[in-house]
């Protein structure tokens, strides 16, 4: 086995659980390798955003590890954890915060920096490329809150390809964004994985973006997961129905190559196009 | 705000450091006017170098003898006598008031951070009350005690504020965080209940004691020897090297809790050092000086406005801005009677207005006026 393909984050025979809810998730096993983009979906309360909790340290598992590069999660120091692996939450609060997007985009690097109070030159480098690759160059000293959702978000990515991470981890990027910045955030995530070789872990409401752009889905379904592997195995009415509990179609399209919806079944009345 | 340079982070502190040496380096010339000597006569008295008597023609205090000229020996007395009161009074109260400054505009800085409140501040959870009850319980019992120069007053002050915090983080304990809504609320309903207290206490009190504690409560910079900053110092330098030391960790905190633990920042220890630090040197600042307040809410608005958000340089720049504003202070609490009694023609005599009047008096239009100009 080359050193390419040992996964950079793997979980193995995870299980958590709430106080209320005692072994709400899990077995879970599961592993990301360089240059994978990893969609994580499933009904709302599955535990999606629970398990990607687990995997960036913020919940402890209570049976099984995580391990990143090789090692478990708790032998790592936090800063050394923070340079393999970076984590967007849901809504980030700076939009409030009177920071410019080159300072969000330079507190990326916080990991990296040892004693030093200023960003070096190294620093700024890799945050006009961390800027370059999500196109947040052009406002780099906006004020963030002028922003509008979808190059805010663009902004917090880029933050977070600052930290130089081999593992990305992203919680319901696009929820609260329009059809074109959906698309745009997941090509570039897709981007990431497959061009720069990062692995990446996307929660994500939409399964025809997760069936488009992962390598691999995860369906979970009630803390356990329902399936996983390449999209055409999960993403399909078969799999998905008992999961989220509605009939479902797949609508094909043909014209400028062959695509392929799914979408839910039985919707009351007409849509008026 | 654009990225916090090296260029910008030393030239403001420079000049807030200019700000300050300059403040001290005048201070022991402020005071009463009676007095009749200058910040410059006092350095060339401490520094040895004589002054000339036909300077001193016309100065009241100069002519002991009271016959119309300057000995060469009354100029040397004239010297010691300004060189005393100079280093001895004055430069150690502006030195207290430098370190009381200092401590509250940190203290209030990061609790504006931790509890990202914008109106949080040293005393929200509940140091002021708890030690003015305190102070009240010592005022009534009549303790008057004083050990190596710390009054029992200062202690049992301490001891309230200590001990009200300590309620208010168990009333908080169930929370998950320890800069959550429940601690800001614990505190605000301990303060009401504290203020009770001290309801019930003055009404079982003589207009004495009553009196006593209300003077106590305005604060008050007065320095019986250099001894009450020295007190003081073991429980403030903690907090203002622990706090400067945090300011990167303070910056990402910023950006919410789980951006940044997964960015290497320990959430617990950070919240509470610095809550313990900040509780440890305010309650030392109100058992020795009253709550001074203003300070710790208004300055770091004023940084902030000045220098941007960046920790880095928002503490540093608060402290050295807090306590020239609360050096400045201190000499308008003893010059304003001067004033008012040259305004109205009346001889108001050397009352000293209490430095917590001043702050706020002096704070609340410089606060008001740098707001609007930052709107426009």
């Amino acid at each position: 086995m080359s050193a390419d393909e040992s996964p950079l984050l793997e979980l193995a025979e995870i299980r958590f659980g709430f106080p209320e809810r005692p072994d709400f998730l899990g077995p879970v096993d599961l592993s990301v390798k360089s240059g994978e983009c990893l969609a994580v979906v499933g009904p709302n309360g599955a535990g999606k955003s629970t398990l990607l909790r687990l995997m960036a340290g913020l919940l402890k598992p209570q049976q099984g590890e995580v391990r990143v590069d090789g090692r478990p999660l708790p032998s790592l120091p936090p800063r050394a954890r923070a340079r393999r692996m970076a984590f967007l939450p849901q809504g980030i609060s700076a939009s409030e915060l009177d920071y410019s997007v080159r300072e969000i985009v330079l507190m990326g690097r916080f990991p990296h920096r040892s004693w030093s109070l200023f960003e070096s030159a190294e620093d700024h480098r890799i945050a006009e490329a961390a800027m370059a690759t999500t196109s947040t160059g052009l406002f780099a000293d906006r004020p963030v809150q002028t922003l509008s959702g979808g190059e805010a978000q663009r902004v917090h990515i880029a933050a977070a390809l600052a930290q130089q991470p081999d593992v990305l981890l992203l919680d319901e990027p696009t929820s609260s964004l329009d059809l074109q910045h959906q698309i745009g955030i997941f090509g570039l995530l897709h981007d990431l994985a497959v061009r720069d070789g990062l692995g990446v872990v996307v929660v994500t409401h939409d399964i025809n973006l997760a069936a488009r752009f992962g390598t691999k889905v995860l369906l979970m379904d009630n803390g356990r997961p329902a399936a996983y592997g390449k999209p055409e195995k999960v993403i399909k009415p078969s799999v998905l129905e008992p999961v989220y509990g509605v009939g479902l179609i797949v609508l094909t399209m043909s014209g400028g190559g062959r695509q392929r919806w799914i979408v839910p079944a039985g919707l009351r009345g007409e849509a008026p196009i | 705000m654009s990225v916090l340079s090296p260029r910008r982070y030393f030239m403001g502190l420079a000049a807030c450091t200019l700000a300050l040496i300059v403040l001290l380096v005048i201070s022991p010339g402020i005071g009463s006017a009676a007095a009749g000597f200058t910040w410059w006569d006092v350095w060339r008295a401490k520094c040895g170098i004589e002054i000339p008597a036909s300077e001193l023609a016309g100065r009241p205090l100069a002519d002991a003898d009271n016959d119309g000229a300057i000995s060469p020996d009354e100029a040397r007395q004239f010297a010691t006598l300004a060189a005393n009161i100079g280093f001895q009074h004055r430069l150690p109260r502006s030195l207290l008031a430098l370190c009381v400054g200092v401590t509250l505009a940190m203290c209030g800085a990061t609790f504006q951070v931790l509890f990202r409140n914008p109106l949080a501040t040293p005393y929200t959870l509940g140091i002021a009350s708890g030690g003015s009850l305190g102070a009240l319980v010592a005022i009534r019992l009549g303790w008057e005690v004083s050990l190596f120069g710390i009054s029992s007053l200062s202690v049992a002050a301490l001891a309230g504020g200590l001990i009200v915090v300590g309620a208010v983080l168990f009333l908080a304990r169930s929370a998950r965080r320890l800069t959550s809504n429940e601690m800001l609320l614990a505190g605000v309903t301990m303060g009401m209940f504290c203020a009770a207290m001290m309801m019930l206490i003055t009404a079982i009190s003589s207009e004495r004691q009553t009196f006593h504690v209300i003077r106590w409560m305005m604060g008050s910079l007065d320095t019986i020897s250099t001894l009450k900053a020295t007190t003081m110092l073991p429980l403030i330098l903690p907090a203002w090297v622990v706090l400067i030391g945090s300011a990167r960790a303070l910056n990402q905190y910023r950006l919410g809790d789980e951006l940044a633990a997964t960015r290497g920042v320990n959430l617990r220890a950070l919240q509470g050092l610095c809550i313990l630090v900040c509780t440890l040197a305010t309650a030392a600042v109100v058992a020795n000086c009253g709550p001074i307040g203003f300070v710790g809410l208004v300055v770091p608005h004023v940084v902030v406005l000045l220098f941007g958000q960046d920790c880095r340089i928002l503490l540093p720049a608060s402290a050295l801005i807090g306590g020239s504003f609360l050096i400045l202070c201190d000499w308008v609490s003893r010059q304003a009677m001067y004033a008012v009694g040259w305004v109205t023609g009346r001889e108001l005599g050397s009352t000293i207005q209490p430095i917590g009047v001043v702050t706020a008096v002096i704070g609340v239009p410089l606060f008001l006026t740098l707001l609007r100009s930052r709107r426009r």
